[in-house]
């Protein structure tokens, strides 16, 4: 082995490891390397006792201060913190809009049948290491047109959106009858978004296409398409 | 290396995670001092190594549900410090005066460190002065080196985390963290024997105008 085959070897020895004893032999031998070790040593010795320096005065002051700003700002704005979240639970939330209304507009529905959904959300996002989850304690709350609704507590997404894989979600709710409904969703960070299915169609494939918006913007916000291979229903 | 105590951390974590910067501020507290030290090392100057380290603690807080508590805290504050550093520099334009990015490729270092001169000189060992002169010089040092090399150095030759946990921290194999210690270790070294082959060329020098 040549000296800068055991150098790298000695480089690459961690801190509380033991030093290789093909290294101790060799510098019996050497005493370029001798020296090198020498030096090598004396700059780890070096590393190891650097010492930490005081903080600037004022310094822990100044940070409670901008802190405390930072969770008020977060706090006023919590769309922008849990955008990724949101976007995910959205696509969530679209899927079960989409199981909802595909049992409401089959005429055949009997009351009390539950459906169960099974969709792969296609949404993915980029981060890398995040792993993340949708907890909604309110549930999907269903609002009748006559007022009487419809809960489902409990309900939590996991999501490991650095595999980036597709997720799936099972949503066992009791059957709504027809008519114009509303889905409130609350999120764990307290924020709550409210959607209402404007318009539900089965095309002939028997592919579904749901389209719905936020009351509280007064807009269509988007729909969702979906075959009959992502929802099924069974009775319960 | 800093572990988060069972309960009272763990409890702290919870509300930090819930954007409680009273629970977060006691939660890095201790580390705080530890903080600045890494900020000097990316940005040299004490004033904004203060604001860096401060950045660099609003970044974490607001994305601090993204720690795994698990995980020691220092590695992955430091991480983000050295990106925010990063992220400055960039902004200013100035990379290409200073350290090459984390980005760059290591292999273009390896064959400059690889072939340094070995010192031709007799060993007089090392002593207590010796490492004084290299305590003394290693922050400025360690600015002066790549700042990949110079984040894993630090993290595990001045704060002793393993190499596992500065993988997982700057999101490196543990084979990169490795070669970057070994690298970082012999820059500093080369640039440590340049001082004081300096220093002694100096000394001579004076001996001989007095001569």
């Amino acid at each position: 082995m040549t000296c800068l085959a055991h150098r790298e070897r000695r480089l690459e020895t961690p801190q509380d490891g033991p030093v290789p004893v093909e290294w101790r032999v060799h510098l019996e031998h050497c005493a370029e390397c001798r020296e090198w070790s020498l030096d090598l040593d004396a700059m780890l010795d070096g590393l190891r006792s650097v010492p930490v320096p005081d903080l600037p005065p004022g310094f822990e002051s100044r940070l409670s201060h901008r802190l405390r700003a930072e969770a008020d700002r977060i706090r006023r704005a919590p769309r922008t913190r849990a955008r990724p979240i949101l976007r995910m639970a959205q696509a969530a939330v679209a899927a079960s809009l989409a199981a909802l209304a595909w049992f409401a507009v089959k005429p055949s529905s009997p009351a009390g049948t539950c459906v169960r959904l099974d969709v792969a959300v296609a949404a993915r996002v980029d981060l890398a290491g995040v792993e993340t989850s949708v907890d909604l304690p309110g549930g999907l709350a269903l609002a009748r047109p006559d007022g009487s609704a419809l809960q489902a507590r409990g309900l939590r997404w996991a999501a490991d959106l650095a595999a980036g894989r597709p997720q799936s979600w099972s949503v066992p709710l009791v059957a709504p009858g027809p008519g114009t409904w509303s889905v409130r969703m609350t999120t764990r960070h307290g924020s709550t978004s409210v959607y209402r299915i404007v318009e539900v169609r089965v095309g002939a494939g028997g592919e579904l296409a749901v389209r719905w918006e936020k009351p509280v913007l007064r807009g269509a916000m988007g729909g969702l398409a979906l075959g009959p291979a992502n929802v099924s229903s069974h009775g319960g | 290396m800093v572990g988060l105590a069972p309960l009272r951390d763990r409890w702290l974590v919870y509300r930090a995670r819930r954007g409680d910067p009273d629970a977060f501020g006691r939660l890095v507290a201790p580390l705080h001092r530890r903080l600045y030290r890494a900020a000097l090392v990316f940005v040299r100057d004490a004033d904004e190594a203060e604001d860096l380290a401060q950045e660099a603690l609003l970044k974490a807080f607001s994305s601090f549900w993204r720690f795994d508590p698990g995980a020691p805290l220092l590695p992955w504050l430091v991480a983000i410090v050295r990106n925010a550093a990063r992220d400055r520099l960039r902004s200013r334009g100035r990379e290409e005066a200073l350290a090459p990015p984390i980005d760059a490729d290591p292999l273009e270092h390896e064959a400059e460190v690889a072939h340094l001169p070995v010192p031709r000189r007799a060993p007089d060992g090392y002593d207590a002065v010796r490492r004084a002169e290299v305590r003394d010089r290693v922050v400025a040092h360690l600015s002066a080196i790549p700042e990949a090399f110079a984040t894993a150095v630090l993290l595990h030759d001045v704060e002793g985390h393993s190499y596992e946990e500065i993988a997982e921290a700057t999101q490196v194999p543990v084979g990169t963290v490795r070669s970057r210690i070994a690298r970082g270790r012999e820059a500093l070294r080369a640039r440590f024997l340049d001082d004081r082959e300096l220093s002694e060329g100096v000394l001579r020098t004076r001996g001989g105008e007095r001569r």
